[in-house]
């Protein structure tokens, strides 16, 4: 078995939200062992969250569960109990990396707390996710992905150039955003590990959702600058003809900025006169006349395929990219598909299944699919049996 | 003075508006040293844009907020490495170099001898991130695109926005996950490096970092055979998830129920705890069935209600909401002020620039700090060429040949 970038890294991971879980997930397929501690009674949140394979309401199958979990070992503790919180001091005091969710309050009553950890395993670095942060006028405030999209201003551009000011402002679609505050959460982890790697000395590190998506985000600075915020009215698309444009099966995404993309759209939709007109080189009077633009674009659109009108604009640089909906990008991209983006992975209760894969590819330490979504509890045997635990009295005392 | 977490780790950067550059910009953030190499003519694009839309073309020695935004707290190094002796200045610098990450046209580096396989021979453990729109292989690898046309390309534009509407457009904000992806890849790299020795070669493909995002999307279709389709605020998993008109125009508050609990405290919230156990809202897939009521009697309370005075309601009760916020609002936000999420700094062409804190707030040993606005056009290229042991006459010179910008 080859070396993984993160191999011999020891994670606990006790994760209710997509971010704290995608985290554990970019750090268990990347080689590092990674313990999930979950809650005996199976209310864990991602496991209870729809869509469920075949849509049956069932603990080892939440598609999200599947989708972040693989390559992760399941153990079940009650951490209300002593008992529970004594065996996490057992399984922290040997571990690297500790991904939690919450506020500070509710470890530290349990003997689980910053203070505690850290007098205990003096390396350990503690990841710790919250909406809004520990320190705030909103601190504790309850929030789920759509309200954090909402008050962090991402929600404000969407949906971008549709027309559909009357109705509410929405979330990018899917879970998108939530995978955001995992990644930022882990570059801070991976941050601390490599100077605790270096020092032996580990660190508490809070990241606020709503920061995360500030910082994947940044267009809410212009406001105290320039006095411009962006809104859904994409007001700046429209005069430049790059809103959503009909084809014959679906949408264009035209994105034109520089001359030169204009001049490459001009050529390809039979329009090259207007290169050298000096309506069209002129920035102002160019966008003053998006209409005539735009038109053009729609009628040259309408009987042509978003694969045909991509690869014919990718020849003049002309920027017209395609809507692909996310059936086309599993069953008929090749680019997806030459680049084997999809592989495959069997699960006891949902079967085999073709699988997304990497975010980016290691030449060295590609990650692993290997194991499955853990059935939940199913390390509770190797991993209290390791600590020399009665796992039978754990489980009949309602601890695990 | 506090220690940083890559305190002595130096990455060099040949990058281009945002998906490269972000990525140096979050790991300076760290404490990494950030050499940004760029040509004296075709330099980072970045530098020509406007952020504000109507705003004037800012002076592409300095940029104005939109570089900013990617490039602060890095050293700028300008050199032609067209040139024979530019890339030569360039492989000598890149061997103190950790990590190379680079966002140019696939095969820009390679042609002027600085691909990897050139880089390794300076630096056989050098760590070399090449992130581009579609991949470094495949029938798309030459991709020509921005932001926006990766997002749709996965699928993304597909499900955002409302049913019987179009797909949505994207803003540039995309490309900050190739950014955060890239920051990952680059942190992997570097603990394993630690631990063996050994470099590596990276390829981050942009539409499959975003694709990486859209995996739940994919596996609900590859396991159930569920097309997905645009949904508004819907979502599978929350019920009711939505936002509602509430006093003011354009004002909205968000509720998002995950679970009956959840469900209970916002009927007691609108004072109508008899929904709870109404037949058609008891459990969660009762109310799934009959979202469209539950949104019209949600709708009816929050309508005319003051946004904070709604707000304030819902979560003293527990109930997950916010309210919506624009840039300004996110701006004023008295939470957003208190905790520093954005900081004012200096600028030499605008004065004051605003930018986004590090979200990373370590406690005790090595605080995540941006200080700095980006760096001027070859602010830095001297002191990196004197590093090398070259003379002020010969650097003199370098710029006199135009290799060099200093």
């Amino acid at each position: 078995m080859s070396q993984q970038a993160l191999s011999g890294i020891k994670v606990v991971e006790y994760t209710n939200t997509v971010g704290g879980a995608y985290a554990g997930k970019l750090l268990a397929t990347a080689g590092a062992q990674v313990i999930r501690v979950e809650e005996p009674d199976g209310s864990n949140r991602i496991r209870n969250l729809a869509p469920f394979a075949e849509d049956d309401r069932h603990i080892e199958k939440s598609i999200m569960h599947l989708y972040c979990n693989p390559e992760k070992t399941s153990v079940t503790l009650d951490l209300n109990k002593e008992e529970g919180q004594e065996i996490l001091r057992k399984l922290l005091a040997g571990a690297d990396i500790f991904i939690k969710e919450g506020l500070p309050e509710w470890y530290d009553s349990r003997g689980i707390g910053w203070e505690a950890l850290h007098k205990l395993n003096p390396k350990l670095v503690v990841g710790s996710l919250t909406p809004y942060g520990e320190v705030g006028p909103y601190r504790g405030y309850k929030a789920n992905p759509l309200n954090i999209q909402y008050i962090s201003g991402p929600a404000a551009l969407y949906p971008h150039g549709t027309g559909d000011m009357e109705k509410a402002p929405t979330m990018i679609g899917g879970s998108f955003e939530e995978y955001d505050t995992g990644t930022i959460l882990l570059t801070g982890v991976l941050a601390a590990l490599f100077y605790q790697r270096m020092t032996g000395v580990g660190q508490y590190m809070p990241v606020s959702a709503v920061e995360a998506q500030h910082e994947t985000d940044h267009t809410n600075v212009q406001y105290p600058v320039t006095g411009f915020y962006h809104t859904r009215a994409a007001v700046r698309n429209k005069l430049m003809s790059s809103l959503p444009t009909p084809c014959k099966d679906g949408y264009i995404a035209p994105f034109l900025v520089q001359l030169h993309e204009f001049n490459g759209v001009a050529k390809l939709i039979g329009h090259e006169e207007w290169i050298n007109e000096d309506w069209f080189k002129n920035t102002e009077t160019r966008q003053a006349n998006y209409q005539k633009i735009t038109d053009a674009m729609w009628e040259y659109c309408s009987t042509r395929t978003m694969k045909e009108i991509s690869d014919e604009s990718q020849k003049l640089n002309a920027s017209l990219g395609p809507n692909y909906t996310p059936q086309y990008v599993v069953d008929e991209d090749e680019q997806f598909a030459a680049r084997h983006f999809f592989t495959e992975m069997e699960h006891p209760f949902a079967g085999k299944m073709k699988y997304p894969g990497s975010p980016f590819k290691m030449s060295e330490t590609p990650f692993r699919y290997e194991k499955p979504a853990p059935i939940l509890g199913s390390g509770n045997e190797e991993v209290y049996g390791a600590l020399g635990l009665d796992v039978k009295a754990l489980k009949n005392a309602g601890v695990i | 003075m506090k220690n940083k977490a890559l305190q002595g780790i130096r990455i060099m950067e040949f990058g281009s508006f945002i998906a490269g550059p972000a990525a140096g910009m979050m790991l300076a953030g760290f404490g990494a040293e950030i050499l940004k190499v760029e040509h004296p003519v075709r330099f980072d694009g970045g530098r020509y844009f406007a952020l504000g839309f109507g705003s004037k073309q800012p002076n592409p020695k300095f940029g104005d907020q939109f570089f900013d935004v990617s490039n602060l707290d890095k050293k700028s190094v300008v050199v032609d490495y067209s040139k024979p002796v530019g890339k030569e200045i360039l492989l000598s610098l890149a061997a103190t170099c950790d990590v190379l990450l680079e966002n140019m046209t696939p095969g820009t580096l390679e042609r002027n001898g600085l691909g990897y396989e050139d880089l390794k021979k300076v630096k056989p453990d050098i760590i070399y991130i090449s992130s581009s729109s579609c991949g470094q292989d495949g029938p798309e690898k030459n991709f020509r695109g921005y932001a926006g046309h990766f997002a749709a390309k996965c699928g993304l534009g597909h499900i955002t926005g409302y049913p019987g509407s179009p797909p949505s457009m994207f803003v540039g904000s995309v490309d900050f996950r190739s950014a955060s992806n890239s920051a990952i890849a680059i942190l992997m790299s570097l603990l394993y490096r630690q631990k063996t020795g050994k470099g590596q070669f990276v390829d981050l493909a942009s539409q499959e970092a975003i694709g990486a995002q859209l995996g739940d999307v994919y596996l609900d279709y590859i396991i159930n055979g569920r097309e997905p389709q645009r949904m508004g605020n819907r979502r599978l998993g929350y019920c009711p998830n939505n936002a509602y008109k509430i006093l003011g125009n354009d004002e909205w508050i968000s509720i998002s129920c995950y679970d009956n609990e959840e469900f209970a405290a916002l009927c007691k919230a609108m004072g109508k705890e008899e929904l709870i156990s109404d037949p058609r809202f008891v459990d969660f897939d009762d109310r799934k069935k009959h979202e469209d009521q539950l949104d019209a009697i949600i709708g009816e309370w929050t309508a005319g209600q003051q946004k904070s005075a709604v707000w304030n309601t819902l979560i003293k009760a527990g109930v997950p909401s916010a309210p919506y916020y624009n840039g300004k609002d996110v701006s004023e936000d008295r939470h957003n002020l208190m905790r520093g999420s954005f900081i004012s700094i200096d600028h030499p062409q605008t004065d004051r620039d605003y930018i986004v804190n590090t979200p990373w707030r370590f406690a005790t040993e090595t605080p995540a700090e941006i200080k700095r606005h980006a760096p001027y056009l070859g602010e830095h290229t001297r002191q990196y060429l004197r590093e090398l042991g070259k003379s002020d006459q010969e650097i003199d010179c370098l710029v006199q040949e135009k290799v060099v910008l200093a």
